[in-house]
């Protein structure tokens, strides 16, 4: 079943045409790349997926809803959850408190009288969700520290564990191993591969680490000066003239 | 037609006036990256060095005029560079805008006790021709120009060019800008950043001067509320150019002159829209513009990438103290508090009384502050213009009615949250300089054009407002109500805390800190700070309301005018902005402190009445010193605090409060060092090694 | 008499408020040669940048560069003589354009004497940012970000290029034209100091690789031995990722 069903997006930005007429579908559970040149506009297609930005033609649909007019936030609450290319973490306050924001959006608790009547504390609920989601990630250990103190592939877990809180059905990575030293680039691959074939999360993940596309996504979508130039099953596509001659060059593999 | 056209003409020279103020603004903003409320502070000061100069001391003009244009206008901004806003770069825009607030409210405090603070009537115009000398044009018309519009004519057509020349044609204006964004990547480009900035404050402070000694002569006599108010017309203009462009700020300047003085032309004289409009045209421009304007809604505030380069910050107490500490310590706090409203009622004369009960007021519509700054990250100038729609509304509902005080303060703290909200839902998306030009418009609109009509503050007359009355307790007797005011403060207290440590609180943390992710994660941008919005202005409506009561009227000049909220928030942030004991402490000082000041400098006055045979140096010094100084030095000692913020920008209170609370947690449990945020897991083996310094 | 090395770091220790991140190190990059300084995150390459570039004073021992004593001084000064450092992450003035940029830099730096023709080398280097000449950079996408800090390092022509995090965002071919640029450079004696993720590139780039682990020096030779040192010793441990796999 086709769960994101984006269809003709073009948005343009002053003079640049950043997307044009560019199509992307992710069925549901299944785990997609989304790669291209510097500047080829994924980071905009993501940016209009989750509402950052309107999308000047074209129509998005989440399980057959229409996204045209749907704010950010309530676009999380349908299901997709994503993380960002520049690490967004919510300063002052510890790596619990993160998911918290998090769950608390996705249960309402954002009422006046909820604080009033109730206090905002920690529920042991709330508490049993977040350690078990950053164990699940191998980050359990720092629950309780400050965000600031987080070294770049932790907080990149960090943000993961945030978007994963919310039960996402749908997961838009942008560069999730960007700055990870090997190791934590494993890692994370690890970690994608368990979220996507254990939870069936649908993954869409934009990526320059040529390895880890092969390794973890079925389909890949190959944008190019905004033009959608390939997409198909990974290793046809990597296979694909256009394809190596645009981005992979043509020594690789 | 040709009327218009008069009209219009008969503008220009307001235009220019209003474009040299934007200019300056604009070029400081760019150059510097402060937006400095302080700008006609410092216009003033230059304007009174001359003053002084010129007319005391009959210097020439062209000395009076280097002095207090060349020398002293850079210099001020030289001082402030070296010792404020240097130490301020990498801060958000908030910080340095409490800052520039703080300045606002000393630096005409500091001139006034340094050159004497006799009124200076008829400010002497900067230009060789006399006043009289006047020309018609065009040629036979009835446009009248005299000397001094001619001279702000040609010097702001001039600045412009020269500004337009400097930014187009050399490198300096493009060193600027890095800097503001940041002074270490511009210190990796190869710039001496140090140098540039300080360039850049004394070229702005040079034109403050410049505009403060042109200006002047346009007022009956010499004052820093003209010069301040006149700015604040003129951030239309600067709205206008978008904070960047000096072409279009201009532009922005001459337009609304001719606005202004077209509208005066062709309105009756007698209708409403004259006399409310034509005050408040400039306010309701430029909050016109701060909604409709694009480009203002992505707020451009960028961090400097290379923050990381400094230690991490001390991590805030709370998170590393055990909870029964936090318990313990709240609840000798209250414990203190009520010994301290014991005290008062029971020990305290009538006058200091009056001068608490007044503080617990105020305190009350200071959390109001807490909430939409501290705990909104939104900084609101308009606090006073919601507690005085409270103080209205509670005059007019108990006179209208006939309902009991106490309800009628809590309607009308909910008609002062719906303002709120009903401002907030239009401003809340607003970048934080633009949220907080928005706030100051609306607080003049509020104050030009809708405290003048009689059905809201009932005229020039100020509504009275009588005392609650509950069962037999009457509480005319100021004991009784201060008993009354405290618990409205402990109820408020404590509902400020419970959000603050709430959801809302953690959603309005999200939201400030990343906007996008915290919408990414279903929590959505406009409602919390829309709610905290309202929630701030309802608390400051009712505590209005607790404040008219308490004084018997609704009186708006005495305690609501717009400059009066400006030093409540100068002095709520400065102390610390998300702490309630912040708050509480700054409505007391505001009361307190003057009138303490004034019973301290009014000794030596006693002193010497009881020893007439004093004499020698010491009687001389200690008639040098009156009681008049205790207001200056008050409004200098709120200023300062806000400067202080400078270097603690958590606010004052809540530095010395997290170092305290390090030092109980170390003296608890002396093993463990409370855990530094750089010691994260692994930097901590070689944290070990050395232990913190 | 040979020039002194380009850059030298003698004995030094250096550290962020409480926490200390490097420990007496000693590292030397002689003219004309590249270094790639490699190692886990946290493990300190980007303090050694910082330290080299003169954005944190070493509290102790000291930086020379080209002999010369720079130990405290200003980073505008540093740069003066010549070091060009590409910062990790965002390494520019989001708020000015491509063009003002490369022409703040250009006009910044001793070695570039004719500005206009540093900004058409930059442009002939990376085509992209021409067509980008007139945007805001913070409006790049994370890509065109980096390439934008490398054409302004590069094309100063710098005595001294350090670079950290080099190829970070980069799209495969890119990664490999930027290599092949900094191999000209070099030959044309520019040091090079090069912090990298991606090994393959920076080792066949290298004269000499230096291992830095928990703020210590722990390797330092020929990239060919490389393979065998990195094992496993360029994980700080208690790291999640160390748990995961078996060593
Ligand atoms: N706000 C903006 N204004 C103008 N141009 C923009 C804006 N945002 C993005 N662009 C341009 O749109 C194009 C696509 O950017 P995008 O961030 O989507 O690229 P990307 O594919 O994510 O690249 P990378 O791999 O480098 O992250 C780029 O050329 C960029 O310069
Ligand atoms: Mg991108």
């Amino acid at each position: 079943m086709t769960l994101l069903n984006a269809v003709h997006i073009t948005k343009r930005f002053d003079g640049l045409t950043a997307l044009k007429a560019v199509d992307l579908q992710v069925k549901a559970g299944e785990f997609a790349a989304v790669i291209g040149p510097n500047g080829a506009g994924k980071s905009t297609l993501f940016n209009c997926l989750t509402g950052q930005l309107t999308p000047d033609e074209g129509t998005i649909h989440y399980n057959d809803e229409d996204l045209r007019g749907v704010p950010p936030a309530q676009r999380s609450l349908l299901g997709i959850g994503r993380t960002f290319q520049r690490i967004q973490l919510f300063g002052g306050m510890t790596v619990r408190d993160q998911l918290l924001v998090a769950i608390r959006a996705h249960k309402h608790h954002g009422a006046l009288w909820n604080d009033l009547l109730r206090g905002g504390h920690l529920t042991s609920a709330e508490k049993e969700t977040t350690d078990s989601t950053l164990d699940r990630l191998g980050i359990g250990s720092i629950a309780d520290s400050p965000v600031e103190s987080l070294t770049l592939g932790m907080a990149r877990l960090v943000e993961l564990a945030r978007a994963l809180v919310t039960q996402p059905q749908l997961l838009l990575l942008d560069e999730p191993s960007s700055g990870l030293d090997r190791r934590e680039t494993a890692h994370m691959a690890q970690v994608l591969q368990l979220v996507c074939r254990e939870e069936s999360v649908a993954v869409a993940l934009i990526e320059h680490d040529v390895a880890m596309v092969g390794d973890l996504a079925e389909t890949v979508w190959v944008l190019d000066y905004g033009q959608l130039i390939a997409h198909g099953p990974t290793q046809e596509v990597f296979a694909d003239e256009k394809v190596r001659a645009a981005y992979l060059g043509l020594q690789v593999r | 037609m040709v009327d218009l056209v008069e009209y219009a003409i008969r503008g220009i020279p307001t235009g220019c006036v209003y474009a040299l103020l934007a200019v300056g603004l604009v070029l400081t903003y760019k150059t510097s990256g402060v937006f400095n409320l302080a700008y006609g502070a410092q216009a003033f000061a230059s304007a009174s060095v001359f003053y002084v100069v010129r007319k005391d001391h009959e210097w020439p003009l062209w000395a009076a005029a280097i002095l207090a244009i060349v020398i002293v206008g850079p210099a001020i901004g030289l001082v402030l560079e070296r010792f404020l806003f240097r130490y301020l770069r990498g801060s958000p825009p908030m910080a340095k805008l409490v800052t520039s607030l703080g300045l606002l409210i000393a630096i005409p405090e500091v001139v006034r006790l340094l050159l004497g603070s006799g009124s200076r009537k008829n400010p002497p115009p900067l230009w060789w021709v006399r006043r009289t000398d006047e020309w018609l044009w065009p040629q036979g018309s009835s446009v009248v120009l005299d000397a001094g519009q001619i001279a702000t004519i040609v010097s702001t057509i001039v600045v412009v060019i020269a500004l337009v020349f400097l930014f187009a044609r050399t490198q300096i204006g493009l060193k600027m800008r890095a800097v503001v964004e940041s002074a270490r990547m511009a210190e990796l480009y190869g710039v001496n950043s140090e140098r540039t900035s300080m360039t850049a404050w004394a070229l702005s402070s040079l034109l403050a001067g410049l505009a403060g000694v042109l200006v002047a002569p346009l007022f009956a006599s010499l004052n820093p509320l003209d010069l301040f108010t006149l700015l604040v017309a003129a951030l239309a203009a600067t709205v206008f150019g978008g904070l960047t462009s000096i072409p279009l700020t201009f532009a922005g300047g001459i337009a609304l002159g001719v606005l202004q003085a077209v509208m005066a032309g062709a309105l009756p004289t007698d209708s409403v829209f004259a006399t409310g409009l034509r005050p408040g045209l400039p306010f309701i421009v430029l909050f016109a513009l701060l909604m409709f304007r694009p480009g203002l809604r992505t707020s451009g505030e960028l961090q400097d990438p290379l923050a990381g380069v400094d230690p991490p910050p001390p991590s805030p107490v709370t998170q590393d103290q055990p909870k029964w500490l936090t318990r313990g310590s709240r609840a000798l706090m209250i414990l203190l508090l009520l010994v301290a409203c014991w005290i008062s009622i029971s020990v305290l004369d009538a006058f200091w009384l009056g001068l608490v009960v007044s503080g617990v007021c105020l305190s009350v519509i200071l959390l109001s502050i807490t909430v939409a700054t501290g705990l909104g990250g939104m900084l609101s100038l308009c606090p006073a213009a919601f507690a005085a729609i409270g103080a209205f509304a509670t005059a007019q509902l108990v006179e209208a009615t006939g309902m009991t005080v106490i309800g009628a303060m809590i309607i009308a703290g909910l008609v002062s949250a719906t303002a709120g909200a009903a401002l907030a839902l239009p401003v809340v998306r607003l970048g934080a300089v633009y949220l907080a030009l928005a706030t100051l418009a609306f607080a003049l609109m509020f104050e030009s054009i809708l405290v003048p009509l009689s059905w809201v503050s009932g005229g020039s007359v100020p509504l009275s407002v009588p005392r609650p009355l509950i069962g037999s307790i009457d509480m005319a007797d100021d004991r009784w109500f201060l008993l009354f005011a405290a618990t409205c403060l402990g109820l408020i207290a404590w509902v400020v805390v419970r959000l603050r440590e709430g959801t809302m609180g953690r959603f309005l943390q999200a939201l400030y800190t990343s906007r996008d992710a915290a919408e990414s994660i279903g929590v959505s941008a406009t409602r919390p700070r829309v709610m905290a919005f309202a929630v701030s202005a309802g608390i400051a409506g009712f505590g209005g309301g607790l404040l008219a009561s308490y004084a018997g009227q609704a009186n708006y000049q005495a305690s609501f005018v717009y400059l009066v909220g400006l030093v409540w928030v100068a002095l709520v942030v400065s102390t610390g902005a998300r702490s309630v004991l912040a708050a509480i402490i700054s409505g007391m000082v505001f009361f307190l402190l003057p009138a303490g000041l004034e019973r301290l400098f009014s000794w030596p006055e006693n002193w010497l009445e009881a020893h007439p045979d004093a004499s020698g140096p010491v009687a001389s010094l200690l008639e040098v010193i009156t009681p008049s100084w205790a207001v200056p030095v008050a409004f200098i000692l709120f200023g300062a605090g806000a400067i202080m913020y400078a270097r603690h920008p958590e606010g004052s209170l809540q530095s010395q409060m997290s170092a305290l609370g390090r030092a109980v947690n170390r003296r608890i449990d002396p093993g463990g060092e409370p855990p530094d945020p750089a010691d994260d897991l692994d930097r901590e083996s070689s944290a070990d090694l050395v232990g913190p310094s | 008499m040979t020039p002194p090395p380009a850059l030298q770091l003698e004995d030094v220790s250096a550290s962020y408020g409480s926490f200390r991140a490097l420990f007496h190190v000693n590292l030397t990059v002689e003219n004309g040669s590249a270094v790639a300084l490699i190692g886990a995150n946290g493990a300190g390459k980007s303090t050694v940048a910082r330290v080299a570039s003169g954005l944190i004073r070493p509290s102790s021992g000291r930086l020379l560069i080209s002999g010369s004593d720079f130990t405290g001084s200003a980073p505008h000064q540093i740069a003066r003589t010549g070091v060009a450092l590409a910062n990790e992450g965002r390494s520019l003035f989001a708020s000015l354009t491509v063009q003002e940029n490369l022409s703040l830099a250009f006009r910044n730096a001793p070695s570039v004497t004719d500005p206009d023709a540093a900004m058409n080398s930059a442009f002939a280097l990376f085509p992209q940012l021409e067509e980008r000449c007139t945007q805001q950079a913070g409006t790049l996408s994370g890509g065109e970000q980096r390439i934008l800090t490398l054409a302004r390092v590069m094309a100063t022509k710098p005595q001294l290029l350090i670079a950290d995090e080099l190829s970070l965002g980069l799209a495969p071919l890119v990664t490999t034209q930027v290599y092949e640029a900094l191999a000209t450079i070099r030959d044309s004696g520019c040091a090079l100091l090069i912090v990298e993720q991606h090994l393959d590139h920076a080792l066949a780039l290298a004269d000499e690789v230096v291992a830095i682990e928990k703020g210590e020096i722990t390797f330092r030779g020929d990239p060919a031995d490389v393979g065998e040192v990195t094992g496993g010793l360029l994980l700080p441990s208690g790291h999640p990722a160390a748990i995961d796999e078996p060593t």
